[in-house]
């Protein structure tokens, strides 16, 4: 019987349970967020001696490989093993201030946040955000390192654990945690002829727009299309911003793109999916270009497959994207009261 | 001897081998079902292996490994008539990436000795 022991308590996996499910089962108030490996908000270290799979190790840096750092979201134990778990180090958390909240539309918040110390990103990475109460969300990073604050786009969720509270709580001074810089989604200077094509959905717009302006800062000469997919013109939440960036550099063209048409000039409507293959086969060079993904993760996973199709290598699609968890208040039943009995899905 | 694997340019040469294969599946109606995934990640990374394997590269598939892999296909339906296809399209593979002809032909005859295995004969 695979077994983790934590906080004192030695915890029995069910079988094909991961750790997290188990620990949560067990009544911890794990942090966690996308369930799938891929935010790293539910970090959590083993022993020296434990064996660690490499899927819940997948995208670490090697330092943290090492100190036995893993995602226990999608860590699973093989036979009669036991992992010793703790925490990650309070070293790993920054602290910030709070700058500024301010509504960008109905729904999309632009969060500023000032690092204590010093923080090293690239725009387009992204951070986890940590509360007090251990609820921990991941957010995409829009500035620019000059800019001296990171900042982040928060689509309002009713009833989340986190983005109504950002909405309305917090105040400039407050303080923040956060972990990170994480992801590989974003600009790499070196090749400025190379077009870019940059795809978000909603707030998928947010790493987009960090990466669109360290793309033009670094001297990117090469035609790049900035397409937003929203479900009507409110979820344009960057329209005007983008129109301003447009004006201003000859490469750049802006593309918004609705599912309700509210005939707005200029506004596209209808399938992202189409719009981004034309504007990939309508460069001279398509298969030169490197394509930026974000936002829905099903309109993710469909948009790399078409741009892949029609000629962009894998390597040259970034991506990013964002998983929202649904199961948190099933969970936190679950963990406060094991009473419970009937919990609907 | 270095392997075919090694001769065409190794893991390199898989990595963009790959691709090309699995842009041909994938615009292939007769097959493509088989090889349409959620998991694009997944479905590369098992092509890559097969590549490999195929052309003699570092691979622990056994013919077991092969059956229980494609049982599901073949309980959807997968014939000899996919799989010949899908050698065809790793030939082709392998001619746009500038594999003499010669060696085309034996990567395909070690594809073709696991036909029973895949078809689960």
């Amino acid at each position: 019987m695979a077994k983790v022991l934590f906080r004192g308590t030695e915890c029995e996996l069910e079988p094909g349970e991961s750790v997290l499910d188990c620990l949560l089962r067990h009544g911890f108030d794990c942090v966690y967020s996308c369930r799938t490996g891929k935010c790293r908000a539910c970090l959590l270290r083993a022993d020296d001696d434990d064996e660690i799979s490499p899927a819940s190790q997948k995208g670490l840096k090697e330092t943290w490989k090492k100190r036995g750092y893993f995602m226990p979201c999608v860590s699973r134990i093989s036979g009669d093993a036991t992992m010793t778990l703790r925490t990650v180090d309070e070293a790993e958390r920054a602290s910030v201030e709070v700058v500024s909240v301010e509504r960008l539309s109905s729904a999309v918040a632009r969060l500023r946040l000032r690092p204590h110390a010093e923080l090293k990103f690239q725009p387009g990475q992204f951070v986890t955000l940590l509360r007090e109460d251990n609820v921990g969300r991941s957010y995409s990073i829009a500035s620019q390192p000059e800019e001296g604050y990171l900042e982040l786009h928060v689509r309002r969720w009713p009833g989340g654990a986190m983005s109504p509270w950002i909405h309305e709580e917090i105040q400039p001074g407050d303080t923040m945690f956060l972990r990170g810089p994480y992801g590989e989604c974003f600009y790499v200077p070196g090749h400025p002829e190379r077009p870019l094509l940059l795809i978000g959905t909603g707030t998928g717009a947010a790493p987009l727009w960090g990466i669109v302006r360290h793309a033009l800062d670094s001297g990117h000469t090469a035609p790049i299309v900035f397409m937003h997919k929203g479900h009507d013109e409110d979820a344009l939440y960057l329209h005007e911003h983008l129109l301003a960036l447009e004006e201003e550099h000859e490469n750049l063209s802006y593309l918004p793109c609705v599912t309700i048409d509210g005939g707005a000039a200029g506004v596209n409507f209808g399938s992202i999916i189409e719009l981004a293959r034309n504007q990939l086969l309508s460069l001279p060079e398509p298969t030169k270009a490197r394509a930026y993904i974000c936002g829905n993760p099903d309109v993710v996973k469909m948009l790399r497959k078409e741009l892949f199709l029609a000629g962009l290598s894998m390597r040259d699609i970034m991506f990013d994207a964002f998983v929202y968890n649904t199961l948190q208040k099933r969970h936190t039943a679950l963990a406060l009261g094991k009473k419970l009995t009937a919990v609907t899905s | 001897m270095a392997s075919i694997y090694e001769q065409i340019g190794g893991d390199d040469a898989i990595q963009t081998a790959v691709e090309i294969f699995y842009r041909k599946v994938l615009s292939d109606d007769l097959v493509a079902h088989f090889f349409d995934d959620t998991d694009m990640d997944g479905q590369l990374a098992k092509q890559a292996s097969f590549l490999t394997m195929v052309t003699g590269g570092p691979s622990h598939y056994t013919g077991k490994d092969m059956r229980n892999a494609h049982a599901p296909l073949v309980a959807r339906g997968m014939t000899d008539e996919h799989f010949d296809s899908v050698v065809e399209h790793l030939g082709a593979t392998l001619a746009e990436i500038g594999v003499p002809d010669e060696l085309i032909q034996q990567i395909a005859q070690v594809a073709g000795s696991v036909r029973d295995d895949v078809l689960n004969r």
